[in-house]
Formats: structure tokens, sequence, C-alpha cells
């Protein structure tokens, strides 16, 4: 192959990297272990006219991940029911090449406040269809798409949570940057759980236009049947807009209130730590985003900020 | 999302195999071209690219929906996509597999968006007769084995999660 990486990948690893980098601890001892959680925080996942039972739709597609995954790791896996939450757990034998290039992909992190994107996903020899798995694999575990994560003017979007930890602040723009940069899949914006944002320190979560999201798409059943549902009434809904990229800037909305968590060093980024924020794209720029746009008109483009709390869940 | 024909499927298919194409093989150029109207052959020659082909490409006389290649210094690559609108069927399988013994591509897809039928699935999966898939044995190497997925009409592209061949590895590093 032309392309030369640290280590062997492929569209199977590359969707297992998702499942681990959204919601993967790696346990050590006493055995080795990789516990991947598959949470649901309501009984139904609801679309418009469909509904399912979470926990029995989870666990049938997780069959079909387990058959996909038994090929790749050839080794025990069990699905354990939890109250709120499914456990897809992989046990390993011994310390052997497939768990030292899992821990080579989290550069030798273990769970996942402390994941990053594995820069191999940033290799430009890398096919696309690589890194599309990973962000399948993320959006099976850590993705949602229901109705009521709705934009002011009615459009249906997917979510990708990043859970709120000092650690992991860096995560949401990665993931972003792999969607729009690499896969070119427009971000609606990062809804930061973010005390200037309206949102304490709830989860982060990067939105996609449910239409866009149809690229990806879920390995669960339950999640595409009402992604497709979400996609075709947007369509109907605002038939002539098309999802714009994030252009990295975007026009000041007023004044957020000063909040005395601005300064809370043992949740925020030290980068974060005692700065004020107007815009979730503020953010965005101190964590490293480097995206401008190509010019003053795409800052002015019609967007509402619902960063005040107003229109989510 | 659904095709009302074959036929629809066919753009689609062409630029996802020209986009795997492209970043498997990065320098080298690639052209990828509807087959399903004229014959292997003749698409050579109207195309003007029989250099680097095996000598028997005359003899070619064969319909792949969907061919692509790859034109690399010594000899050319082929890639074969075979489309269909229903559920896969053995006869599907023994067609795209008689073209592959033929002209022995590099890749060799079969595809549908509703994935394998029952029956194809039960011999592949269920019996393990994946070894049915394969199609060329080079010395020295693994062996080429077709590969059966499912379409993802919405992303136009192959669902990996689906991939079915005779050897994964060689899958893997597709």
């Amino acid at each position: 192959m032309p392309f030369r990486l640290d280590d062997y990948i492929d569209s199977d690893v590359a969707y297992l990297a998702g499942l681990i980098i959204a919601r993967g601890t790696l346990e050590g001892s006493p055995q080795r272990r990789l516990i991947v959680e598959f949470p649901y925080s309501s009984l139904r996942a609801t679309g418009v006219a469909l509904s399912f039972d979470q926990e029995h739709s989870i666990r049938l597609g997780l069959n079909d991940i387990r058959e996909r995954m038994a090929e790749l790791l050839d080794t025990d896996i069990q699905i354990v029911r939890h109250t709120s939450k499914i456990d897809f757990v992989v046990t390993f034998i011994r310390n052997n090449m497939i768990w030292r290039n899992i821990l080579l992909l989290t550069d030798g992190a273990t769970s996942f406040p402390h994941f990053t994107v594995p820069t191999v996903f940033f290799d430009p020899e890398l096919p696309t269809d690589y890194t599309l798995q990973f962000i399948r694999g993320y959006g099976d575990a850590a993705g949602n798409v229901r109705k009521s994560n709705l934009y002011v003017d009615g459009r249906h979007r997917v979510r990708l949570d990043v859970l709120n930890y000092s650690t992991n602040w860096e995560l949401p723009v990665s993931i972003c940057r792999l969607l729009q940069d690499r896969l070119e899949i427009p971000i609606h914006l990062i809804s930061w759980g973010h005390p200037n944002l309206g949102r304490d320190f709830r989860e982060h979560q990067i939105n996609i236009f449910a239409e866009v999201y149809l690229g990806i798409g879920f390995s669960f059943d339950h999640k595409q049947r009402i992604l497709e549902e979400l996609a075709a009434i947007n369509a109907k809904r605002v038939p002539y807009v098309e999802p714009r990229p994030c252009p990295g800037v975007r026009a000041a909305h007023g004044k957020k209130p000063k909040n005395d968590e601005e300064s809370n060093s043992g949740r925020l980024d030290p980068r974060l730590v005692g700065e004020h924020f107007d815009g979730y794209w503020e953010i965005c720029k101190r964590l490293g985003c480097n995206k401008v746009p190509p010019d003053d008109g795409q800052i002015t483009l019609e967007f509402v900020d619902e960063t005040s709390g107003d229109g989510e869940e | 999302m659904k095709y009302s024909s074959e036929r629809e499927m066919y753009p689609g298919v062409c630029v996802w195999l020209e986009t795997f194409l492209r970043e498997r093989h990065r320098r080298s150029e690639v052209k990828v071209c509807d087959g399903s109207r004229k014959s292997l052959a003749r698409l050579i020659t109207d195309n003007g690219i029989h250099k680097r082909m095996p000598p028997e490409w005359v003899s070619w006389d064969i319909q792949v929906d969907v061919v692509g290649f790859v034109f690399q210094k010594k000899y050319t690559v082929t890639a074969f996509v075979e489309c269909k609108n229903s559920a896969l069927t053995l006869r599907d399988l023994s067609q795209l597999l008689g073209y592959s013994r033929i002209a022995l591509p590099r890749y060799s897809f079969l595809i549908s968006p509703q994935g394998p039928s029952d029956s194809l699935r039960s011999l592949l999966m269920s019996f393990n007769r994946r070894d049915v898939l394969r199609f060329d044995e080079p010395a020295g190497h693994l062996p080429r084995s077709i590969v059966v997925a499912k379409w993802h009409p919405p992303g136009e592209s192959i669902d990996w999660g689906t991939v079915i061949a005779d050897d994964s590895f060689r899958i893997g590093r597709l």
C-alpha cells in the first residue's frame, strides 16, 4: 500500500477506535478488558412517527457489532445489561498485538475522559472511508438522533456527545476537524458544556443536520431509521437550505453574563480558565480550531445563537 | 432512499470506486467507467487503455457494471463492481466469479442496497463457505476474493460493517 502508518489500520479497526474513543475503558487488571458503554437515558427512542424500545434495539444491534468485532478481535465478547446502559465487554487473555495496537491508538490512555482522536485519522494518506468508519463508531456509541433536537428553523439534527471532563475539551474540536476538513461533512455548531453558554458543565454536543449525517449513518437499525425519517422531514420542511460548514467565526450575538464558574480549574481546560466567552466558536478557537472564514460574508450568514439554553432539551 | 432501477446506482458507484482507488493508489492515474453497455474489451479499446494490459484482454467479452483502471508503471490494475437492485443471489455471485476468473481484477465487489439474500448469506456465513468467493490464488500471496457487501445509498458507499469476503486480512487492507 502507498501509505505508511504507525500500525495496522483498516475500516474495522477504525470503527472499533470510534467506539473506544466515544465510551471505551481499557482495564489492565485483574484481566485485560475493553468495555464500551452504550447508554440509554430513556426507555424509548423516538422519531416523529417512529418509536423503538431502546434497550431491546441496542441489544439487537450489538449482536451485529459483536459479529463484526469477533472477526477482528478473535476473543470473548460479552453483552452485559445494566439499568441505563449496556456494556460491550471484550476480554483479552494475553498482552497480544491487538491489545497493543489498541493502546497505540489511544496513545496509552485508558478511559474516555482522557482519549483524543488518534493521530492516524489526520494522516492525509489515510483513505477517507476509514475516517468515516471512525465517526460511525463514535456515533453508534455516543450519538443521538431524536425529534427534540431541533434548530430554530425546524430542522432536525444529530448530536455527537462528548462527556464533560477537564481533560477532554479538545476532543469536540478534533472531531469537528475530522468531519469538516477530512470528510467534508458540515457541522452546524458545538454546544459547549460551559457556564457562559447556559449549559453549566453538561456534556458537549456536536450538532449536525440529519440529512448531512445520512452520509455517515448508524449501524443500529433503530437509529438509522429515525435518522432517515428526520432527514426526510428536513427536506420537506426547509427544502431550499443546504447546510453549510461552520465558518470558524460567527457574528456576535451580544454579551453573555459573567459567571463565577469561568475560573473553575477543576472542570475547565487550562486554556479556558479565567476566560469569558460570548460565542461557541470563541471556545473552539481557544482549543485549537484554526478555521477562518474565506470572506466576511460567511461570518454574517444567518445564524441563530441557541447557547442561552433556548431551543435545547 | 430507494433506486427504481439498477442503472440509477451507477453514477454513485462510479464516484465511490474512483475515490476508493485514488486513495489507495495515490501516485497512479485512475479511470472509472460505466461498463454496463459494452464489453470490457470494447471499453478498453474505446478508451485507448490497452497498454500494460495482459495480452488476452481482446477476448474479454464480458460486461461489468462499473470498471476501474489504475495505470501503474508496469501494469494496469483493474477493479470490478457488479451492482444489483435486489438481494444478492448465488446466481449474481456466480456471474461475477466467472468474470473475475477471466480478467483477474485486483478488486471485485458484488453490492446491493439489500445485501446478500438469505441463501447466499447462509452459504457464506452459516456453512462457512467463504472459499467460494476466491477467484485468484497468486503464488506466495493470500488469495483474492470477491467482496460481498451492502451498498449504503445515503452515503453512496459500501457499508463496511456488512463486508463478507474470504480473507479478512486482505479486506482489512483494501
